[in-house]
């Protein structure tokens, strides 16, 4: 080997090297991309298609337009559907989230004692299967021998509530269900929220005689914001894909008052194989989740690096 | 007056815990009652007498153990690969001028907004296409990786600083090996808490879990007893399904109270950088 060969060698192991250089973030970061096109871009692209046919899982695919979409809109299941799934977003928010935010600030006194403890305690109920809890609930919520019914009787009231049975209360009690798991965890947000607001602040408000209401509103809720559109959007996206809980404590009853969309999107697309209708569903679902997230993640300059 | 205030709140404070603690504290005391105590009206909160029955017949008369190696099997496969695949994801992100990484990246952070609940149904018929129903590939390959994780790493891993990682490549360390030796080290923290995250998540799924699989041999925990809920099976049961219940929890409650400081502030993390 000559002093050229040696060299050209040597320029080529660098070049080696370099090209390995050059090529292992893409090779670092491919299992996620090739994960992502398989299990996310393929099936919305793949709902999107299936969303313009009738198909009931087998034969030739029929094209069938925006009929899927059409049929929709005057669907009443659809509609009780929708408007089951709204309940629960709209009401799980307007409980919860004041809920948790009271239960952040009482927490945040630098003199409250066992914050800890409470914090830790009070999130435990975010942590556990929801499919797990809702078997348990759906004892507790029993109408005869219910630890619900019978503490209510206790305090003097009826007492014979059909928690599950009856059309009125069945949302109530999925919403006490959502209240109970929920609380805690967004107090975390909340609290990590407040944490971050320096106590000067307040001080400054107290000398310039501002009272507590005063100081929430013009110190606490606008430095809160971030957080307050996190756990908004966050618990927006979970709760629009609400299933487990209706689908355990009343399989969508009594007559479909407690159905939610993606129970509804199960039933047409796993039981019925209504597959291009389920598809439909499903692209309208994925949408208005999106768009959701969306608005989140741009509020919360996400997309800045 | 402020001494009577500061009562009230510890009072409701104290109100809250117990209607927090109340349904685990009764499923716990009711896996040990009798059946017929169970439905005992009024309700007991400590068992008149203490029963390991329900324990017992879950394990030898329904063949828990099963769902529970299930259960532990999949969740741990999952979250193995998670935080594998995600950390290095995380680090072509963080530490790496390439030429498409702005337009991947947005790509990376358009992916959180992407909910997988809402794609049952094309996912299912993918499923079918592949010949996977009903076999475990169904709930462990599409959840090798997801975006949150290798987002939540790349946070971290950007605020290694970069000259630590030249100092290896002047020794001659190839990329792979820094990874392995320097970045995955120094990470151990958001590791922790990304294994967290994905356990309870994978242990806790229950509806892709309840489309894919039909034979009862594949059940993961929450499948088992709902469907011992569904079936109809009359009151005895309901001491198994709570006793199943207790053995499905208490793990989870375990793993956070011991990881406490990991969790919640891994949590947070994801809120409060942004």
């Amino acid at each position: 080997m000559n002093q050229i060969e040696k060299n050209e060698f040597k320029s080529r192991r660098w070049n080696f090297w370099n090209i390995q250089n050059k090529w292992a973030p893409y090779i670092f970061i491919a299992p996620f991309f090739i994960c992502f096109s398989i299990f996310l871009i393929w099936p919305i692209a793949y709902a999107f298609f299936l969303s313009f046919h009738s198909w009931g899982g087998f034969g030739p695919l029929q094209f069938n337009g925006i009929g899927n979409y059409l049929s929709l809109g005057g669907d009443k299941l659809f509609r009780k559907a929708a408007w089951n799934t709204v309940y629960y977003t709209v009401g799980t928010m307007l409980t919860v989230l004041p809920l948790a935010l009271i239960l952040a600030m009482v927490l945040n006194n630098p003199r409250r004692k066992f914050k800890n403890f409470f914090r830790a305690m009070y999130f435990l109920p975010s942590i556990t299967c929801v499919a797990v809890i809702a078997i348990t609930f759906l004892i507790i919520y029993n109408k005869d021998f219910g630890l619900l019914n019978f503490v209510l009787k206790k305090l003097g009231l009826a007492g014979d509530y059909g928690w599950v049975e009856s059309r009125n209360l069945v949302k109530p009690a999925i919403l006490g269900l959502m209240l109970w798991r929920w609380t805690g965890y967004n107090a975390i947000y909340f609290l990590a929220g407040l944490q971050s607001i320096p106590q000067e602040l307040y001080d400054a408000g107290k000398v310039d005689g501002a009272n507590s209401l005063q100081m929430f509103y013009y110190i606490t809720t606008p430095l809160l914001k971030p957080i307050i559109i996190f756990v908004v959007t966050v618990a927006t996206i979970s709760l629009l894909q609400i299933f487990t809980e209706p689908y355990i404590l009343t399989g969508g009853g009594p007559a479909n008052s407690s159905l939610s969309i993606l129970q509804l999107i199960y039933r047409e697309g796993l039981e019925f194989f209504h597959l291009g209708r389920a598809s439909a569903l499903s692209f309208i679902l994925f949408i208005i989740i999106f768009c959701v997230s969306f608005f989140q993640i741009k509020k919360l300059g996400l997309w800045e690096e | 007056m402020e001494k009577a205030k500061e009562f009230l709140i510890y009072l409701l404070l104290i109100i809250g815990l117990i209607i927090t603690m109340i349904p685990f504290l009764w499923m716990i005391s009711s896996s040990f009652k009798d059946v017929g105590e169970i439905f005992n009206y009024p309700p007991s909160l400590i068992p008149h007498i203490l029963k390991l029955s329900n324990y017992i017949y879950l394990f030898s008369e329904w063949g828990f153990l099963k769902p529970i190696l299930n259960s532990l099997f999949i969740a741990s496969t999952v979250t193995l690969s998670t935080i594998f695949l995600s950390a290095l994801g995380g680090f072509g992100f963080a530490k790496y001028n390439f030429k498409l990484r702005k337009p991947l990246f947005y790509i990376l952070i358009g992916s959180m907004m992407i909910p997988l609940q809402a794609l049952i149904i094309p996912l299912f018929i993918l499923m079918k296409t592949f010949n996977w129903l009903d076999s475990y590939y169904a709930v462990i390959i599409p959840f090798l990786v997801n975006g949150f994780g290798v987002f939540l790493m790349r946070q971290y891993i950007v605020t290694i600083p970069s000259s630590i990682l030249e100092a290896a490549r002047i020794d001659g360390c190839s990329e792979f090996r820094i990874f392995l030796q320097i970045i995955l080290p120094l990470i151990r923290p958001a590791l922790g808490a990304l294994t967290i995250f994905s356990f309870m998540a994978m242990w806790n799924s229950f509806l892709w879990p309840l489309i894919v699989f039909q034979s009862s041999s594949k059940y993961t925990i929450p499948i088992f007893l709902s469907n011992l809920v569904s079936g109809y099976r009359g009151n005895e049961v309901y001491g198994v399904i709570l006793a199943g219940s207790v053995v499905a929890v208490i793990p989870i409650i375990a793993l956070f109270l011991a990881m406490q400081k990991q969790f919640l502030s891994g949590l947070t993390l994801g809120a409060t950088k942004m």
